[in-house]
């Protein structure tokens, strides 16, 4: 359960001509500007090449990740470990989803997962990024259960199904959007239930 | 040392990217981030060009050779180096005519007598974006070599405009075609033939 040495992820060819295009970093060089202090006192992922600035951490948006990491931790005992807001190694990219289950035992992992049974992202005011660009990160880098916790609109929308799309990439099929009162087993866990009420605040 | 960093002021809403400063920039690229690589910074963002195809190359060394005639002593001209637009914007101009001696210039220039953008793919950007920054940067003589339509376009006289991104745009444009001559502003009794800056 090791990681893939940060070296070993190619640089992306030149861009195509045409429009300028943000500059591309690798995993590598995010790991190093990292380590040189660009990002003290900032809380940030890497997505799609791109460092992006994670927003303040509101209160309902700790109580959703705390109750959601809750929730999974009893939901997979035994078959995996839950991390919260930290790094997921997905294809170039570097994420921090809010939630995200593993497979296996924490113990036995040295380096940063690669996989995960399932991510949970949190959406304070971030709804719109975490069901389109997140979405298309996680569906690329074939997760296979994606949750949103729609915190205002007090709800838990739910992308499975990730299918190759024509111009590259990846998106979610399915879709499925579930309120306070249902209940939602995850793809990994088919025997356990979930109340979307228990991930709320 | 860590150069310092735009300050993100706390609020809610959607992530964004990180913003660079140009001392950042230029940071980045001495540890060899850009190496091989054609990049500029744009309004806090770091936007990477693609390799130069061969008529925009010649176009590039032409239009060179011929602006450092053209200026001749009392000037330098730099090419693809850093021109630093205030504190977020570097696009490191093809051409760049600077007063003086690169001695003269311990930290990077901050303006240019003229500049001059080669474009091939790029021109949408090079006569937008990149127009708007120079324009804002006080910028008085800006020139795109369309090597494509074999034209070249002289953007004059920067003045406020509501409508730009950074609030100038230039109030003088001129298109000239392989046949024109144009002086630049700085070097008025120069005749630069607009043949000799295309491929």
């Amino acid at each position: 359960m090791s990681s893939a040495p940060a070296s070993a992820v190619p640089h992306l060819p030149f861009p195509p001509p045409g429009e300028p295009r943000p500059f591309f970093w690798t995993r590598d060089q995010y790991h190093r500007m990292g380590t040189l202090g660009f990002f003290v006192g900032r809380r940030v992922e890497l997505v799609n090449g791109e460092v992006v600035e994670m927003s303040p951490k509101g209160w309902p948006h700790v109580v959703g990740c705390r109750k959601t990491a809750d929730a999974l931790d009893r939901a997979f005992a035994g078959t995996g470990w839950v991390s919260r807001q930290e790094p997921v190694v997905l294809l170039a990219s570097e994420p921090e989803p809010d939630v995200a289950v593993l497979p296996g035992r924490f113990e036995d992992y040295t380096g940063h997962p690669e996989t995960a049974l399932l991510i949970v992202e949190v959406a304070d005011t971030t709804l719109d990024y975490d069901t389109t660009t997140k979405a298309e990160l996680y569906a690329t880098a074939g997760v296979a259960d994606y949750w949103v916790v729609d915190l205002a609109g007090r709800r838990l929308v739910v992308f499975r199904d990730p299918r190759p799309v024509p111009d590259g990439g990846a998106a979610y099929r399915r879709k499925l959007t579930f309120g306070p009162d249902d209940a939602v087993a995850p793809l990994a866990a088919p025997a356990a239930v979930v109340a979307v009420a228990g991930l709320l605040p | 040392m860590m150069p310092a960093t735009i300050a993100t002021p706390a609020r809610s809403g959607p992530p964004r990217n990180m913003l660079w400063t140009v001392d950042q920039f230029h940071y980045l690229g001495d540890l060899g981030m850009f190496e091989g690589r054609r990049a500029m910074l744009i309004d806090g963002v770091i936007v990477e060009e693609g390799p130069m195809n061969p008529p925009h190359a010649i176009a590039a060394t032409k239009t060179e050779d011929l602006i450092r005639e053209t200026f001749g002593k009392g000037w330098h001209v730099r090419v693809a180096k850093p021109l630093v637009l205030g504190q977020a914007t570097d696009p490191e101009p093809d051409v760049a005519a600077v007063r003086g001696k690169p001695a003269d210039y311990p930290t990077h220039p901050t303006t240019a007598a003229l500049v001059v953008e080669v474009s091939d793919t790029s021109f949408r950007y090079d006569t937008t974006v990149k127009l708007e920054a120079y324009a804002a940067g006080g910028i008085a003589d800006y020139w795109v070599v369309d090597v494509n339509a074999r034209q070249l376009h002289v953007f004059r006289d920067p003045t406020p405009d509501p409508a730009a991104a950074h609030g100038y745009a230039y109030a003088t444009r001129l298109t000239l075609g392989p046949s024109d001559t144009v002086a630049p502003l700085a070097a008025p009794g120069a005749a630069v033939a607009v043949a000799d800056l295309l491929p």
